[in-house]
Order: C-alpha cells, then structure tokens, then sequence
C-alpha cells in the first residue's frame, strides 16, 4: 500500500491556504477521516490528480508538461495521478482560431489563407506547448502545423517554480528534486525551439524512413522557432485503430513495428524519441508505423545508458551481486541492502520488477496481450515500496517514459512480438562495448 | 477594397514612413516615390497631417478587409472577435512600428494624429458586441456606449504594453490580449448575473420573505 497521504493533514493544509482546489479534496478527506467516514484513496488520488491536472491544463504551458514528465516510476506520484496527466495531451483546451492567424502572420509573414491553399482553423491535436493544424500547401502537399502557444518559453522558469511547490507537497520531506526538476527543465527549452525539433524530424527521417515506418519530413521555409511545418502522416491512433476490432494479425504487425522501431533507435546508442505516448504514434492503413512528434529526443550519456541496458540480461541471469551493484550505480539503492531494512525492501522490488520487466526477453516470441503478464507489472508499478521518495538517476525519467511506455501500447494492442531480433542487437551492444 | 482606398493607404503608409525621417515632408516627394503628379495626391488628401491621420483611420478598414477573408467569422466568440480585432490592428503596427511608437499617444493624452481611429474602434467593439447572441441577459445590460468607451481605453493600455513589449515576436502581448479576451469573454457569457436575478425574483415576491419586505 502506498504510503502517499501519511502526512496528509499538512498537504491539505497547505493547499488550502494556497487556495488550490486540491486542498478542498484533501480537507474533505481529514474531514471523512475523522468521522469514520473515509473515502478509498484510490478516489482522493483521482479528485485530487483531476483537479490538479485542471489547474494545469488551465494553465496550459509548461507545468503540464512537467506534470506529465513524471511517471509513478520515478517514485513522484501514484498510479491515479499519472493517468490522469498522461491524459493531457488529448485534453487541453485549443487556443483561439484568431491567435492562430496572428502567430501565423507574425513568424511566417502573411496569414494562413494567404500561404496555404487550405488551412483547418480547428486543431486537429492540442497539447501542452503547441497544437496541430491541417493544412495543405499550394502544391497540394498534405501538411501539420504545429503553433506554440505564445510565450510558452518564457514562462518556463515560473512554471517550474509553481510545479517544485506543488511536487514538494507530494514527495517525503527531505526529498531534492532539483535533479529531476532540472533536467525536465533543460529538455522542455529545447522543447520549445521548433527549428530545433525540425533538425530532429529530419535525422530520424534519414534514419529510420522505410518500408516499415514513415516519419515527417521538416518543410523549413514555412517554418520558425515557434511554428513547425511538417509533411503530414495518415493513419490512425491506437485507440481509433482498436475500435474497429482489428484481427490479431494485425496487431502483432503493429506491435512488432513498435518493437522494432524501439530496439533500432538503440542500436547505435544514438538519439530516441523519448515521447512514447499513443498520440505519437500512427497505423497507416497500407501497413506502416508512423511516428510523429520529435520534440522530445533524448541521447542518454553512454555511462548510464549501458548501465540501464544491462540491467536486462543481467535481471534475467538472476546473479543478486550484479544486480545490487548495477542498482548501485544507478542511484537506486542507496546503501547496503544488507544492512538496511528499506533498501532491503527497495532491492527485492528492483530484482522482482526488473526480472518481470526482463521477461519479454526471455524467450524469442512473447505475448504482450497476456492478462495476467499485465496485472503483474500493474502490480509492481502501483506499489512500489518508495512512491513519494524518488530514486534513481535523472535519466530515468525518460528512459522509463520510453520503455515502459512501449509495454504500455503493446499490452494495450494484445501484440505478439518476436524479441530474437531485438536480443541480438542489444548482444551488439553489449559485444561492441 | 476600391482602388482609391488602396491608393490611399499606399500613401499613407508611404507618408508614415517618411514622417520618420522628415516629420515635414512634401507631398511632392510622396508623389514623385508612387509617380503621381500632387494634384491626384491632393485629390484624396486636402494636407499632410490628413494623410498621417488617415493611416490611423484606415487600419480598421484593412482589418475589415481581412476579416471578410476569414471563413466562419461568424461563429467565433466573443473573445475571438475582440483578439482578432485588437491582434489584427496591433500586426498593422508592426509593421510601421516605429511611426507608432513615435505618434500613438501614451494613456490618455489627446492627439491629432489618430483621427477618427478612436470613434472607428468604438463602433467595431459595438458591432462585435450586438451581434454576439451568446451574451447572457444580464451581461446584456451592460452594452452602453460606456462599455465600448472603456474597451478602446483597453486597447490604449494593450497598445502601451506592445510598445514595452521586449518578448520576441511581441508574443507577451499576444498572450496578454489572449487572456484579457477569454476574461472578457467569461464575463460576458457568464449566467451568474441570470441566476442572480432569478433569486432576488424569487426572494422578492414568492419567499416568505415578501412579507418581511411589504411591511
């Protein structure tokens, strides 16, 4: 069980006098207590996340996006507030038709009707920075446009600010956050310079553009630090996929592509998309996985990244020394295991999540559509024995989003994937070291 | 757009830009730059300050324009008409910036240069108002020549904030005329002021209350 609300009575406290509606949650909560009428944490967790991710969204900027960086694997929040933020980026309210014209007129020099030869006023996906136009260009080319919000860099720093208060309330007293806080800093700059993310779109265009997987292509003369210009990708969502009952034959290409498409992001430790969430990723209809959305690459220090590959193999030998060590290096334990009752309970998480995390890789074909595989990793990821403490080296953040992302939209789409490929090129990896 | 308003903003943008440099300049050099002889110039013009005047004035016939432009600007909001309104003009500015930030008067100072400009906005503020059916009835009430008044005087703010706007692509400003619309706009379609009234009616004549109050 989660050791979230233990200081309950202080974190409602302080909400309430910051005015936040949270703090009205929690205050009903104590209230129920006291009366012998409490409320299932479960339910507090969800009001609580659903009004925070309000104020959010209300927001709209950055904090969201911070909000939504932070996954339950960090140890920064239970399961219910990470649905309900991963929500964000379908539930964010659009801005107005007008804004769009002006930013369009003011970074690319005339108004859409006059560079495009249509141009939806609606957006077709609106999230934390920037939403997404369609639009097709004089020539007929099918595009996206994607339009930041105005002054979203510059609110960077206050957003920042105003997320730390709130995260501070969540975590256990003590905790330092500035790591974590820093480094989804650094990355949400660079989210926010569009010709940044266009030179992204183009290197893994020449990477990874193929029979299999289609990715945009940057269009820079309509293009500027705040407004992204993109050939534009048909297919269809997970979601809208699923509705339409899809044979398993299907899924399992799908599922494979994903795979795949995963594994050959590492195989030259370069950059990977570190935003894998199911709006970013598309099923054509002859076949092909579209990627979109390269505003989130990341290319992990070598050091850390072999260290976190290696905990794959080294999980699946079930050897407890090179475990501990690894966990060690990775900031994970903290001391002895031995010696330490907490990090005693901490390291039997780690070897029992990381093995359950490892058996895709046990054998060359693994069902991701298996039931009781699912409410296994559920299992660990709803109770882990340090959710309000955060642990582990910064670059978990997006190691986590990408990986345990993957197992998300596998398990959401029931695939059957063959993993020899895979096993092989993490061996490389490994070999080439 | 006539091609006479068209040649009329020509000049006037053409005049604003020479202000800068020349604050007396000759309708004969505006003239000789658009190779028109000065009597077709004072045909549309009786002097110079009447063509520096009219690039204020005709702003809002641009923005008129450009709207026609815009597909299903009839559905859009309260507080999208007012950005576009006040967005459109501002992007106009941008691109004689300078002029504007020499002859646009900060708060409330009179000035010649602006011309009918203020009267202009004031009656495109009413029109975005009346015809807007989404406003609830209360707020209704409060469609006076005040208000529209009050809204130009706004625009004069956000106009002094552009001028000190340091952000680029002016996009703090965007985002201020962003929020003021959506605030504005809440305001506006906000049924409180209904409910509100519903009650008083209700406590006023059918609550027990009423005999409190006939007494």
């Amino acid at each position: 069980m989660s050791d979230f609300p233990s200081t309950k009575y202080q974190r409602g406290k302080i909400f309430a006098q910051t005015g936040l509606q949270v703090g009205k949650n929690y205050a009903s909560h104590y209230l129920k207590t006291l009366t012998g009428n409490e409320d299932s944490s479960t339910d507090l967790y969800r009001k609580t996340a659903e009004d925070m991710f309000g104020q959010f969204t209300k927001l709209r900027g950055t904090a969201l996006k911070i909000a939504q960086s932070f996954s339950i694997d960090q140890g920064f929040l239970p399961e219910e507030f990470s649905e309900v933020m991963a929500k964000a980026q379908y539930q964010v309210p659009p801005i107005n038709r007008t804004l769009v014209r002006s930013i369009i007129k003011r970074e690319l020099g005339q108004y859409p009707e006059q560079l495009f030869n249509s141009f939806d006023s609606e957006a077709m996906a609106a999230a934390s920075i920037g939403q997404v136009h369609r639009a097709t260009l004089k020539g007929g080319t099918d595009v996206a446009v994607k339009i930041q919000y105005p002054g979203v860099r510059d609110t960077i720093s206050s957003d920042i600010a105003l997320a730390k208060t709130i995260f501070k309330q969540l975590v256990a007293r003590g905790t330092d956050l500035t790591p974590y806080i820093e480094e989804v800093r650094t990355t949400l700059l660079k989210e926010t310079d569009y010709t940044e993310e266009g030179k992204s779109i183009n290197r893994f265009h020449k990477r990874f553009s193929s029979d299999s997987v289609v990715t945009p292509e940057w269009l820079p003369d309509l293009s500027t630090e705040r407004v992204l210009t993109m050939t534009y990708i048909e297919g269809e969502h997970i979601s809208e996929f699923l509705l339409k009952d899809p044979g398993q034959d299907l899924k399992d290409r799908f599922g494979q592509l994903l795979w795949d498409f995963f594994h050959n992001q590492i195989k030259d430790r370069g950059e990977v998309h570190a935003d894998t969430h199911p709006g970013n990723f598309l099923f054509t209809n002859d076949g092909k996985l579209g990627v979109i959305d390269f505003g989130c690459v990341k290319k992990f220090p070598d050091d850390f990244f072999m260290n976190y590959l290696k905990l794959l193999p080294t999980h699946l030998r079930r050897d407890d020394e090179e475990i501990k060590a690894l966990y060690e290096e990775l900031n994970v334990l903290l001391d002895d295991p031995e010696n330490d009752k907490k990090e005693k309970e901490v390291f039997e998480f780690c070897k029992n999540y990381g093995y359950t995390f490892a058996m895709p890789y046990v054998t060359d074909s693994f069902n991701f559509g298996d039931k009781e595989y699912k409410n296994l990793l559920k299992g660990y990821t709803k109770n882990p024995p340090f959710t309000n403490k955060p642990r582990g080296n910064k670059h978990f953040i997006y190691t986590t989003r990408v990986h345990l992302g993957l197992y998300h939209l596998l398990m959401t789409l029931g695939s059957t994937v063959n993993t020899a490929y895979s096993k092989e090129i993490l061996e490389n990896i490994f070999k080439n070291r | 757009m006539d091609k006479q308003t068209e040649l009329k903003i020509t000049i006037a943008d053409l005049a604003a830009s020479r202000y800068l440099t020349n604050p007396r300049f000759t309708i004969q050099s505006i003239a000789d730059e658009l190779n028109l002889s000065p009597e077709e110039i004072f045909e549309l013009f009786p002097n110079r300050s009447s063509i520096l005047r009219y690039f204020y004035e005709s702003r809002l016939i641009v923005y008129r324009n450009q709207t026609e432009s815009i597909d299903n600007y009839s559905d859009f909001t309260l507080s999208e008409k007012l950005s576009n309104l006040f967005l459109n003009i501002l992007d106009q500015f941008s691109e004689n910036r300078e002029f504007v930030l020499k002859t646009y008067p900060a708060g409330f100072c009179a000035n010649n240069f602006k011309g009918s400009f203020d009267d202009d906005l004031k009656q495109e503020i009413r029109e975005i108002f009346r015809s807007d059916s989404r406003i609830s009835g209360t707020a209704g009430f409060l469609k006076k020549p005040l208000l529209y008044s009050a809204l130009v005087k706004h625009f004069d703010g956000f106009v002094l904030f552009w001028k000190n706007d340091e952000s680029s692509m002016n996009q703090q400003t965007m985002a201020l005329i962003d929020k003021w619309s959506s605030f504005v706009q809440e305001l506006f379609y906000s049924k409180i002021g209904d409910q509100a009234f519903d009650l008083g009616k209700f406590l006023l004549y059918v609550s027990p209350l009423k005999k409190f109050i006939n007494r």
